[in-house]
């Protein structure tokens, strides 16, 4: 339809105080730095379009009564149980809205065609991301520098990311593998740049992110889209069920996949340990961490919550911890 | 034999111990002031003299404690959470099995295991309450010194309940409470329920196991011990100078860093 995906989200401690007047003190700081970022510096791609907001948590859900910014959000209403068949339906009906919604504005008509094209265009950034996922894995990209090009994912039109990430990996991949450390495991909450302190201190702490589970890094590349006939309907069929059904963010009420797959890469990639990074009211999270803990430690993995949120101040406190912890 | 010098560069004190062989030979703390790697360098100074021992008997100097990363290349550092698993299992004798330490600015329990390896372990983020800062902070609201808390705690039958766990609102409650003509002994006694509650709380994710060791600068308060034994129901020990078990760890921790 010749649109563009644009990812809102701050990490910037600044601009979150620009909302501090006029939010709640405990809200989520990610979204409160994007409320900031949005009074200080409108979209500037095209402002007629709306935003699309998928209710995955509290947050969000109130973030448009909060920002009262233009335009209005658009709701994609997240079904929170995902992997029965009413779920899947009602998700599909949502995308089917969300394609009437974007017809309406732009005055074209999705057909099968620009679906698969669009299909392929992303086929060829999972790729490069699976090789970006590969090469930290083999510790030739340190886990900073992952994420910075994890966080430019949706940032710009995603041929240009496909080509500059492409570039970058063709050099980086001539570089020697970093020796074999102390590597973790992150998960929790996102992670959106330029709040990297946890990133950085974990580093500091001589210990370097082999994997992670983000949703604004790793977890941002669900695989290919399979469908099962090309025909528009089946297609659509496709997408939707790889954006949520296949989705393992704690939101979801039914989500055992989740600590299964934190476990298997855990255990295919020899990381002994998970950093649980917890934002300040992120419930979701928050609360997952109670059920995760103990399953961890169960099967001989080590685990350490830190929750935080933007500010500096508690750098030391978390890297004591993070030092202890890599000597685990 | 020459002398390993532990320094616990802590939030609230600078903490400086000799050890000769494993026998803790010397020892000293002074408040935290600006300037902590020259205060330091003293406190090494006045420990030499009082030894009657020159600069060439150190055998090694190791840093740990938040001021740790102000050294620049002057000796070894490792993290308190390490140093203080050491040192309380060497000081313990080998028995600590979990410890729990009140520092200036934060509360950590720490599991270890048989052979001293540290497990896991918790520690507070950067809220203040159940600090060593909290009892501070509520010795100059009731004007009264930290050091006589466990002495007015310990003869209170009826101690007030202090139901904040932030220190900023635990403060508006003591101000509150004292201005109703509470008691202070009560409102004592009530703080160090509330410090053993939040040590309780802490702990709670933690597969614990006897003996367990308190130190920091607050082991030295029984009423809090007592506080904490009634809400764990377990026994807790005290090593002799608990304010130091840090400092001791690091200067041991050359022996397997």
């Amino acid at each position: 339809m010749g649109l563009h995906p644009l990812r809102l989200g701050s990490g910037c401690f600044c601009v979150g105080r620009l909302s501090a007047s006029h939010s709640p003190v405990l809200m989520c700081p990610l979204l409160k730095a994007t409320m900031g970022l949005l009074q200080f510096q409108a979209p500037t791609q095209n402002d007629t379009m709306p935003w699309v907001v998928p209710t995955t948590c509290d947050w969000v859900v109130k973030f448009q009564e909060l920002a009262n910014t233009q335009p209005e959000a658009y709701f994609l209403e997240l079904p929170h149980l995902h992997r029965g068949e009413k779920g899947q339906q009602r998700w599909l009906e949502e995308i089917y809205g969300l394609v009437r919604l974007l017809e309406n504005q732009t005055g074209r008509k999705l057909n099968r065609k620009t679906l698969l094209s669009s299909v392929q265009i992303f086929m060829h950034a999972w790729k490069v991301f699976g090789r970006l996922i590969e090469l930290r894995r083999k510790r030739v990209l340190a886990g900073v520098w992952f994420m910075v090009a994890a966080n430019s994912f949706l940032l710009d039109s995603i041929e240009i990311w496909t080509e500059r990430v492409h570039q970058m990996l063709e050099t980086v991949a001539t570089h020697p593998p970093a020796p074999e450390g102390n590597g973790v495991f992150l998960a929790g909450s996102p992670i959106i740049f330029p709040n990297f302190k946890l990133l950085h201190l974990i580093e500091t702490a001589g210990m370097d992110v082999y994997g992670d589970d983000l949703c604004t890094s790793e977890r941002i590349w669900p695989g290919a889209v399979c469908y099962e006939e090309p025909s528009y309907r089946g297609i659509m069929r496709a997408l939707a069920e790889r954006y949520h059904k296949a989705c393992i963010c704690p939101t979801f009420a039914d989500n055992e996949r989740r600590i299964n797959s934190i476990l298997n890469t855990l255990q295919q990639h020899h990381i002994r340990g998970v950093v649980y990074h917890v934002l300040k009211g992120c419930h979701p999270f928050d609360i997952e961490s109670f059920n995760l803990e103990p399953r961890l430690k169960s099967r001989g993995y080590h685990f350490l919550k830190i929750e935080t949120d933007y500010v500096q101040e508690d750098s030391q406190n978390i890297l004591t911890r993070l030092e202890a912890f890599g000597r685990i | 034999m020459g002398l390993k010098v532990g320094i616990d560069l802590g939030s609230t004190a600078i903490k400086v111990v000799f050890v000769e062989n494993e026998h803790l030979v010397w020892k000293k703390a002074v408040p935290t002031t600006p300037g902590q790697t020259r205060i330091a360098d003293h406190l090494t100074a006045e420990g030499l003299w009082a030894l009657r021992c020159t600069a060439d008997t150190l055998e090694s100097v190791v840093f740990t404690g938040y001021g740790k990363g102000l050294v620049n290349g002057t000796g070894k550092v490792i993290d308190e959470v390490s140093a203080n698993s050491l040192g309380a299992f060497l000081l313990s004798g080998g028995k600590a099995r979990t410890i729990i330490n009140i520092g200036g600015q934060d509360v950590k329990v720490i599991r270890l295991s048989a052979t001293g390896k540290l497990l896991d372990f918790k520690m507070n983020d950067k809220c203040a309450a159940g600090t060593g800062r909290f009892f501070e902070l509520a010795g100059r609201i009731l004007d009264t010194p930290v050091e006589i808390f466990g002495e007015l705690g310990q003869a209170v039958a009826d101690p007030v309940n202090i139901n904040s766990t932030c220190a900023v609102f635990a403060e508006s409650e003591i101000v509150s409470m004292m201005a109703k003509g509470i008691a202070k002994e009560r409102i004592i006694q009530g703080l160090h329920e509330s410090i053993a509650r939040r040590i309780a709380g802490l702990a709670g994710g933690l597969d614990m196991e006897d003996d367990f060791y308190l130190d920091g600068g607050s082991a030295n308060n029984q009423a809090l011990v007592t506080a904490i034994e009634e809400e764990l129901c377990r026994d807790v020990y005290v090593l002799p100078h608990p304010q130091f078990t840090v400092a001791y760890g690091a200067a041991r921790s050359v022996e397997t860093l």
